[in-house]
């Protein structure tokens, strides 16, 4: 990618960041995730749908980058939870939220639910299972990059 | 021995702190008040994250370093999603005793102060009785409904707008999770279970958003329908379920997958039951 073009989606990659802290703290919210914890709920959400976008556009597969992603707050998510002696959970679920893959999981509840009124065709079948498949790699892969940080760099000793 | 057992056991019920009643006997206690305490103490740390949503292994090894910051020689803890059983060891005496845990919705703010408290007392910062004061005085943080219910409609209108949806479409998603997140919380404020309080709020929500595209407003309405659902995802319980396992607490993991499952399911349920009424086709 060029620098030109990077400069073009510059403005969008912004906004990604900005719209995508939303629901971060939405569902920071729904957690009861404490109050001076929010904003780094918001910046972790924010930067990790940020940074998926950034490798979604130079190319790279949507489950690389979400993992890469997920690694990114997982690894960000120790370094608070170590600076503020809480632990890392209470930052870093909440901003995973906004890569959840709800539009493919959506998509394939209504075409099972097309199957189920319409009877089972090839298209709907391949539809049906193309969504599944997706939204269940992602969503395996944004959980395993959550867990692994802790696991591989604190084996024998509480991150906090 | 049998009269130290019946002193002991008096003791025990009168709730008397120290070794106070069985001052007329040579030996020491059996149970020393001191350990007691340290063993509720221990017993409470441990329910309290458990009940609010922590991982297994922090709700283990919490429990176990409060033990320890006490002065306990072994800590040893078995947890099951209903219950929590905890046993300390001190001068070649053992204390079992075994908490109830009924779930109280995820609350970070409750593991947080836990933390921080048992962090404190490691360091020797806090005695017993100001632990047993400051879990007395934790008050459960909750953000106000209205707070709440307005993120989460602006969340799922960001959904929306992630996803690639028009303006109709941010506000139809963000009108019918509002309304279904309100839904949810009278649910759960009536203390229905969470899976029928997922379901209904699901359906409320693709109810709204359905009618609401069914009026050709939005170019997107699939976008629409897809956001106004997605603050059912139960994030939690499925990162809680993949934490426990791959830490070896597999039973609680397997439980703790099962609910998330069940969640998504009555969540889907709730979304073809509402669309089949509607009778809209995506």
């Amino acid at each position: 990618m060029s620098m030109e073009s990077f400069l073009v989606w510059l403005p969008s990659l912004l906004l990604d960041i900005v719209v995508a802290s939303i629901p971060s703290v939405g569902f920071a919210l729904l957690f009861n995730v404490p109050q001076r914890a929010l904003k780094y709920c918001a910046l972790l959400g924010g930067g990790g749908h940020g940074l998926r976008f950034l490798l979604l556009h130079l190319g790279v597969h949507i489950i690389p980058a979400s993992l890469a992603a997920s690694l990114c707050i997982g690894f960000s998510g120790i370094y608070l939870a170590r600076k503020f002696h809480a632990h890392p959970k209470v930052f870093t679920v909440a901003a995973l939220i906004p890569m959840i893959p709800g539009v493919l999981a959506h998509k394939a509840t209504v075409a099972m639910l097309s199957m189920y009124q319409q009877g089972v065709t090839y298209v709907l079948l391949e539809r049906w299972l193309t969504a599944f498949l997706d939204a269940v790699g992602i969503i395996g892969v944004l959980v395993l990059g959550l867990v692994l940080p802790g696991m591989l760099f604190y084996r024998r000793q509480p991150v906090v | 021995m049998k009269n130290k057992q019946v002193a002991c056991a008096m003791a025990q019920a009168q709730g008397v702190v120290g070794n106070k009643v069985p001052l007329d006997m040579e030996e020491p206690a059996p149970c020393s008040g001191a350990q007691r305490d340290i063993t509720r103490l221990c017993a409470y740390c441990g329910q309290l994250c458990l009940q609010h949503g922590a991982e297994t292994a922090l709700v283990d090894q919490l429990t176990t370093r409060m033990g320890m910051a006490f002065g306990m020689q072994s800590v040893e803890v078995a947890i099951s999603t209903t219950f929590i059983v905890v046993t300390t060891l001190s001068n070649g005496v053992c204390i079992t005793t075994t908490r109830r845990s009924t779930d109280r919705g995820i609350n970070m703010h409750v593991v947080a102060e836990v933390q921080k408290t048992v962090i404190m007392a490691e360091h020797g910062e806090l005695e017993v009785s100001q632990v047993q004061e400051r879990f007395a005085n934790l008050a459960p943080l909750r953000y106000p409904r209205p707070v709440v219910v307005g993120m989460v409609a602006a969340s799922c209108a960001a959904f929306a707008f992630l996803a690639g949806g028009d303006a109709p479409a941010l506000g139809i998603a963000a009108m019918a999770s509002g309304i279904a997140m309100y839904v949810r919380i009278q649910f759960a404020a009536k203390h229905f279970n969470p899976l029928i309080s997922f379901g209904v709020a699901a359906f409320v929500a693709t109810l709204v958003a359905a009618y609401a595209c069914k009026q050709g407003w939005s170019t997107t309405p699939n976008i629409a329908l897809a956001a106004c659902v997605l603050f059912l995802v139960p994030g939690f319980p499925m990162v809680n379920a993949i934490s426990d396992v791959l830490k070896g607490y597999t039973n609680t993991a397997i439980a703790r997958w099962a609910i998330a499952t069940l969640l998504t399911i009555f969540s889907c349920l709730g979304v073809i039951g509402a669309l089949s009424i509607v009778g809209y086709q995506a």
